[in-house]
């Protein structure tokens, strides 16, 4: 019950979150538009590694080089 | 975003901090009052530098004033210092968050699924913008003054004078160490609020910066002190032994129908955290898209949901080493990057103003 309510939680504002993005770039011209859609998708592509590497157990450093 | 509303924005802010109040206690148990008054007193002197700031480059936010300040590419690498201290404040606020509510309101969940489900709301009141913020504040911090008050009130047949006691007996540096902390966490945090100053509505609400500031340090920071006298005069020589004595302390509570009164008050404690921490995640999306030159901040929303919670991680293996690390460590760098930094700025920023003045003036 409670796993299957968070994942509406999660799902539900993931999708507000990408809708909201879309609408937003929507009245950029296209040279602007271009670059954020390129910054979007590489900022969330580089941690996405990340927290795929640290998943994985790969050891990830501290924020302050010890944890 | 008027000047009422961004004063209301520091003051919730601050209030959000309340949960820090442990790291004072760990460090001079029922002394931390005194720290604490003396570190709002030093709160005021940093926010005058970030006002001072403010006043001087008006229509820039802080990456662009560090721009302005050192030039293009120097300003921004001075940013990502400011940028690294608001990921460990924000990372701090989150995995306090989460432990409290995995350790305290919903026991036996596991607190990453709790810090998912909270920075993607953090996230979500983030793509809202700051209207948000200016709308909800007023009204959580006047409520949050009354609801205190009137749980203190409720606790008053508990409460020993003698836990006042004893004072002054411990080393000089213990105090000076609580006074920086103090200092450090929450005001110097107030820096991440100087992202916020272009949002004013108009020029003429962008002057007086640091009555704005002092007003904010003055109407939030009597709250966490009102918790810290009610802790310490209920709990005394227990302060230590709790991890989050600003909650248990309402557990204590039993006055006629009322008890069990702090499932409440932790809902509306959660409720200050998820502000303070919503604040840091939207003033984080807005510096990264400044450095990046991006008109919209939702580009980053992902990025940064993604570095919070690896930040929230990877900071501290568990809530006593986190403790260890706030003591040791976290206290120098956000002094270091929300004190020192500035106070360069402002020196470069002066430097720069009567070199060019005098210029002008041998033209």
């Amino acid at each position: 019950m409670l796993y299957g309510l968070v994942t509406v939680i999660i799902i539900a504002v993931t999708e507000n979150l990408m809708l909201n993005t879309y609408r937003s770039f929507g009245s950029l011209p296209d040279k602007v538009r271009r670059y954020n859609y390129i910054l979007l998708w590489v900022s969330s592509a580089v941690i996405a590694g990340v927290l795929a590497l640290g998943a994985l157990g790969v050891p990830l450093p501290g924020l302050l080089l010890v944890k | 975003m008027t000047k009422k509303q961004f004063v209301f924005i520091i003051a919730c802010y601050i209030q959000g901090s309340v949960l820090y109040t442990m790291y004072y206690y760990q460090m001079i148990g029922n002394e931390a009052w005194i720290a604490f008054t003396v570190g709002a007193l030093l709160g005021l002197l940093i926010v005058a530098l970030y006002g001072r700031l403010c006043e001087t480059h008006r229509s820039a936010c802080l990456v662009k004033l560090n721009e302005e300040v050192y030039g293009r590419i120097p300003g921004k690498i001075i940013s990502v210092f400011y940028i690294y201290a608001f990921l460990i404040s924000c990372s701090v606020m989150m995995r306090q968050t989460g432990q409290f509510i995995a350790g305290d309101l919903l026991m036996e969940t596991d607190w990453l699924l709790i810090l998912t489900i909270f920075v993607l709301i953090c996230a979500w009141a983030s793509n809202l913008g700051i209207k948000y913020f200016a709308s909800v504040a007023p009204f959580t911090c006047v409520f949050m003054y009354v609801f205190t008050v009137f749980l203190f009130l409720l606790i008053l047949p508990g409460v020993k004078l003698k836990y006042f006691l004893p004072v002054g007996q411990r080393p000089v540096s213990e105090y000076i160490k609580t006074v920086g902390l103090c200092a450090a966490m929450p005001f110097s945090e107030l820096s991440v609020l100087v992202i916020l100053v272009p949002e004013l509505k108009t020029d003429n609400e962008k002057r007086g910066f640091r009555k704005q500031f002092a007003l904010g340090i003055l109407a939030g920071s009597p709250f966490i002190l009102i918790t810290m006298l009610r802790d310490t005069l209920v709990l005394g020589p227990l302060l230590k032994s709790f991890s989050y004595p600003a909650y248990e302390v309402i557990r204590l509570i039993n006055y006629h129908t009322l008890s069990h009164i702090e499932s409440l008050y932790g809902t509306l404690l959660l409720f200050l955290l998820f502000f303070k921490s919503a604040v840091l995640f939207y003033c984080f999306t807005k510096a990264f898209a400044q450095i990046f030159g991006c008109q919209k901040n939702i580009v980053f929303t992902a990025f940064i949901a993604g570095l919070t919670m690896l930040g929230t991680q990877q900071i501290a293996s568990s809530n006593i080493m986190l403790i260890e690390l706030v003591k040791t460590r976290i206290i120098y760098v956000l002094l270091a990057v929300q004190v020192l930094l500035p106070v360069m700025t402002l020196c470069v920023s002066e430097i720069r103003r009567r070199a060019s003045a005098e210029r002008r003036a041998a033209r």
